[in-house]
C-alpha cells in the first residue's frame, strides 16, 4: 500500500510539471496544497492525490451550498473531505476496493485527462471542466460512469448534509431537543 | 451504551470465552428478536449473535451522521451489485427493526394463498396464523395511529382522496410515541416497540446470552448436522478484528441473519443445496418515488414517519402491483436522493422543508418475469445480490412514477419530480405524464431503492423448490432453523416485519416443543426467569 501511494504521488506530482512548465512555482502558490499537505487529520483511506482531487470535485457538487469567502470554504472542504473518509472506513472491502480503483483513475495523468476531461492537474483544475467532467458522467450512456458520479455524489452530499452548519440554508432546524444531557445545540 | 446483564461484546472481547448453549440464534432482528424470546422463556440456554453493535436509547441521538454508519449494513449505502437499487437494512441489536418506520401490516391473503397454491407452504392460510398476528400485536403493541398524519402524510392522503382512490391509516408499533419522526434513526425513547426494547431484553430477563460485534463466519456442520458457529469478532468500524475469532458450540442453531444475511452465512459454510435454491428469489419490493414541492411547509421530517397509505394500485388485473406510502425526508436522505449537483441541487435543497416524498412499492415475486434476486459471495465473502429488472417491472415503475405525479398535483403540488436522472422538476400534470412517458427505464437512470429485503431461503415442502420445510426445517441439514424474512417465498406486497413476527411466533413456538417440551406461550405475561439448567 506504501509504495502504490508512493507511485501515485510521484505521478501526480510529474503530471503536474509536464503539464504546464511553470506548475511546480504555481502549485507553491496554491493555498489549498499547502493546506491538504499539512493538515493534521489522520486519514485512513484518502491519499493526498485523492484529497486533491475531492477538494477540486467539492465545491462543484456544492456549488451555491458552501460558504463565498475562501478560507471559511477551505474549512468546510475539509470537513467534506474528513467526513467521506470516515464513511468509508465503514464500507465493505469490496466497495473499498472499487472506490480504490475509482481514485486511482482519476488521480492519475491519464485517467483525468481521457476519462474525466480535465487538462490540468486537480490541483489546478477549472471549475468549469470539473462541471463538464461530472455532467458528462452524469448523462454518460455507460452505467459505470453513472455509477462512478453517484457513488461520488452520495459520499460528498452525505459528508455535507449531514452536518448541522449545512441546515440553516435548507431550513432544517435540527433534531428536536429531548432536554437530555450531553445534547448538542444541534 | 448501557450495561446489561447477560451482554458481551465482542469488540472488546479478548480470550475465547467458549460459550454453549442449546439454541443459538444469528442475528437479532424481527425474526430472531421473538425466537429468542420464545426459545430463553421456554427454558433453553439460548444465545443471540449479533454482527452489529449494540445501542440504547442514550446512544440515539436523531443524527444521520451518527446512525447510518453505525446502524445500517454498509453505511446505509448497501446496493444490488450493479448499484441501480439502494438497499437499507438494519444492523445492530434488534436489527432493521431498530431503524425502521413502525409500520405494521398483516400479511396480505393474496400473499398466503400464493405460497400455499404455488410455493408448497403449509400452515399458513389466513385462518392459522390469524392469532399468531393478533399475539404479535398485542405484544408489541401494534394499533392504527390515532394522532393526525403529519403534512407529508396528510398530502398522501389529500391526494387520494381529490381522486377517489382508497387511503387508509396504517398501524404501528409504538407505546407513548411522542411523534418525533425520528424512527430511522433508532427511537430516543424507547417508543418503537422494536425487538430493541421487547423481546431481546424479556429473552436476557429469561436468562439468554447476548453477543454484539460478533459475525457469525460459518456455521460448522459435521456430517449432516450443525452443531454451531465460527464467529468474528468485529471492531467498531464493524470491521473485521485481526485473527480475533471464537466458536460456539450449539445443540441446535437459528439463523436468523436477515435477508441477503441468512443465505450468505449458508453459502460461506457451503451448507448443501442440491437443487441450487440458495439465495436465490431474494425480492426487494422495489420503490419507485416522486418528490413534490409544496406551498405550504411539509417539514418531511417531524412527526410519525408513515402513517397513510394506500393500496389501490397493489392488486391490478395485470402488470406488477404497487403499495403508496411516503418516505420521511432527513437532510441526507433527501440530499442523496436527489442526484443532480451544484447549483441545481443547492436550489432543490433549498426547497428540503417544502417537499413531499411519495414512494410506491413494487410487489415483486409474483410472476414469472419477476423471479426476484440471486445472492452470490464476492471474494471477500460478503454477500452480494443480482437483482435484474425485467421490462415487467420495469412497466411497474413508469406506472408507478405516473400515479405518483398525479397524486402529487392533486395534492395541490406546485412542482412534482419523479426520482431519474433525466427527470425535471414539473408544473402540472400533463408535463409529466409526456416526460415520464418517455423516461428511459434503465438501471442507474430510474433511482430505485429498498428496504424490504426479502426471500433467498424460501420455505416450502417440496425440497426441490425451497430451502427449508413449512416450519423453518432446513431440507438437507439437521438441527439448523432458519426463521426470519428470508423464508418468504415471494415478497409480501406490504411492509413486512409483522409477517415476520407472527412467522417467527409461529415457528419459534413450535420449534421450542421440539426442543424443550412445552413452552410457556402468553408472550406478554409478565417476565419470569425459569431456572437454567447445565
Ligand atoms: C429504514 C428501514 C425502514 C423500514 N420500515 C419498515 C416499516 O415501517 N414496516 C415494516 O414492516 N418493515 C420495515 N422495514 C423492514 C423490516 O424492518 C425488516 O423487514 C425486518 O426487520 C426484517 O427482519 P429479519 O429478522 O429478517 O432481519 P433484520 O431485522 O434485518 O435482522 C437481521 C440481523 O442479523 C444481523 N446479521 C446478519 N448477518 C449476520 C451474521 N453473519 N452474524 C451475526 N449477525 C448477523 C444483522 O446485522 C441484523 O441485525 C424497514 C427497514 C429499514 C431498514
Ligand atoms: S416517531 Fe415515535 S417511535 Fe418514531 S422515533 Fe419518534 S417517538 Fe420514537
Amino acid at each position: 500500500m506504501a509504495s502504490r501511494r508512493q507511485f501515485l504521488g510521484i505521478s501526480a506530482a510529474a503530471a503536474a510539471v509536464i503539464a504546464g512548465g511553470g506548475a511546480l512555482w504555481q502549485l507553491g502558490k496554491e493555498d489549498h496544497v499547502e493546506l491538504l499537505a499539512t493538515e493534521a487529520f489522520d486519514y485512513h483511506f484518502l491519499t493526498l492525490d485523492d484529497r486533491h482531487l475531492l477538494y477540486a470535485l467539492v465545491p462543484v457538487y456544492l456549488a451555491g451550498a458552501l460558504a463565498g469567502q475562501t478560507a471559511a470554504r477551505d474549512r468546510q472542504i475539509l470537513v467534506v473531505l474528513h467526513n467521506v473518509d470516515a464513511a468509508i472506513r465503514y464500507l465493505s472491502p469490496a466497495v473499498r476496493s472499487e472506490l480504490r480503483d475509482l481514485f486511482d483513475v482519476l488521480t492519475h495523468q491519464l485517467g483525468r485527462a481521457l476519462l474525466a476531461g480535465v487538462p490540468d492537474a486537480w490541483t489546478r483544475a477549472e471549475a468549469v471542466r470539473v462541471e463538464a467532467f461530472l455532467a458528462r458522467w452524469r448523462s454518460s450512456f455507460l452505467s459505470l460512469q453513472r455509477a462512478g458520479y453517484l457513488g461520488l455524489h452520495q459520499l460528498i452530499h452525505g459528508a455535507w448534509y449531514s452536518e448541522a452548519a449545512s441546515w440553516p440554508a435548507i431550513d432544517y432546524p435540527g433534531p428536536p431537543r429531548l432536554g437530555r444531557p450531553g445534547e448538542s445545540g444541534a | 451504551m448501557k450495561t446489561i446483564q447477560g451482554h458481551i461484546d465482542g469488540s472488546r472481547l479478548e480470550a475465547d470465552p467458549q460459550l454453549e448453549c442449546d439454541c443459538l440464534i444469528v442475528g437479532t432482528g424481527a425474526g430472531g428478536g421473538v425466537s429468542a424470546e420464545i426459545l430463553a422463556r421456554a427454558g433453553l440456554r439460548v444465545i443471540l449473535l449479533e454482527e452489529g453493535p449494540y445501542r440504547s436509547r442514550e446512544d440515539f441521538h436523531m443524527r444521520e451522521q451518527e446512525a447510518y454508519p453505525d446502524l445500517y449494513q454498509e453505511a446505509a449505502g448497501r446496493r444490488t451489485s450493479d448499484k441501480a437499487i439502494q438497499i437499507l437494512q438494519g444492523k445492530g441489536v434488534g436489527g432493521s427493526t431498530t431503524v425502521n418506520w413502525t409500520s405494521s401490516f398483516r400479511t396480505p391473503e393474496q400473499t398466503l394463498e400464493t405460497w400455499t397454491r404455488d410455493f408448497g407452504v403449509q400452515g399458513c392460510s389466513a385462518e392459522e396464523l390469524a392469532p399468531w398476528f393478533a399475539r404479535m400485536e398485542k405484544r408489541l403493541h401494534i394499533s392504527p395511529w390515532t394522532v393526525a398524519p403529519n403534512a407529508n402524510n396528510d398530502a398522501l392522503a389529500r391526494g387520494c382522496r381529490a381522486l377517489g382512490w382508497n387511503a387508509k391509516v396504517i398501524p404501528r408499533n409504538v407505546l407513548g410515541c411522542a411523534n418525533l419522526g425520528y424512527c430511522g434513526t433508532g427511537c430516543p425513547i424507547d417508543a418503537k416497540q422494536s425487538m430493541l426494547v421487547t423481546t431481546i431484553p424479556a429473552a436476557l430477563k429469561a436468562g439468554a446470552r447476548l453477543v454484539s460485534r460478533a459475525r457469525a463466519e460459518r456455521l460448522v456442520i459435521k456430517g449432516d448436522r450443525v452443531t454451531g458457529a465460527q464467529v468474528t469478532l468485529m471492531d467498531d468500524y464493524g470491521q473485521p478484528r485481526a485473527r480475533k475469532g471464537i466458536r460456539i458450540r450449539a445443540r441446535h442453531t437459528l439463523v436468523a441473519a436477515g435477508a441477503i444475511g441468512s443465505p450468505a452465512l449458508l453459502l460461506r459454510s457451503k451448507a448443501p443445496d442440491p437443487h441450487a435454491r440458495l439465495g436465490k428469489r431474494t425480492f426487494l419490493h422495489p420503490v419507485a418515488a416522486c418528490a413534490g414541492l409544496m406551498p405550504e411547509p411539509v417539514k418531511g421530517y417531524a412527526g410519525a414517519p408513515q402513517s397513510i397509505y394506500s393500496d389501490e394500485f397493489l392488486w391490478p388485473a395485470s402488470g406488477a402491483g404497487y403499495k403508496l406510502e411516503v418516505a420521511p425526508v432527513h437532510p441526507v436522505l433527501m440530499a442523496t436522493l436527489l442526484t443532480r449537483h451544484g447549483q441545481a441541487h443547492t436550489e432543490l435543497m433549498a426547497s428540503f422543508s417544502h417537499t413531499q416524498a411519495t414512494l410506491a412499492l413494487l410487489r415483486d415475486g409474483f410472476h414469472e418475469q419477476s423471479p426476484g434476486g440471486r445472492v452470490r459471495l464476492d471474494p471477500y465473502g460478503y454477500p452480494s445480490l443480482d437483482y435484474p429488472i425485467s421490462d415487467y417491472l420495469w412497466d411497474g415503475v413508469r406506472r408507478s412514477l405516473l400515479t405518483m405525479a398525479e397524486l402529487l398535483f392533486a395534492a395541490g403540488a406546485a412542482r412534482v419530480m419523479p426520482l431519474h436522472l433525466d427527470a425535471e422538476p414539473y408544473r402540472s400534470f400533463r408535463d409529466a405524464r409526456r416526460a415520464i412517458g418517455e423516461l428511459a427505464m434503465q438501471p442507474l437512470k430510474a433511482q430505485l431503492f429498498s428496504a424490504h429485503v426479502m426471500g433467498g431461503c424460501a420455505m416450502g415442502d417440496d425440497a426441490r423448490n425451497a430451502v427449508t420445510d413449512s416450519a423453518g426445517r432446513h431440507h438437507q441439514l439437521e438441527s439448523l432453523h432458519i426463521i426470519d424474512g428470508s423464508l418468504f417465498p415471494t415478497s409480501i406486497g406490504a411492509n413486512p416485519q409483522l409477517s415476520i413476527y407472527a412467522l417467527a411466533g409461529k415457528l419459534a413456538t413450535a420449534l421450542a416443543d421440539d426442543l424443550a417440551g412445552g413452552v410457556q406461550t402468553d408472550l406478554a405475561a409478565t417476565h419470569n426467569s425459569p431456572t437454567i439448567t447445565g
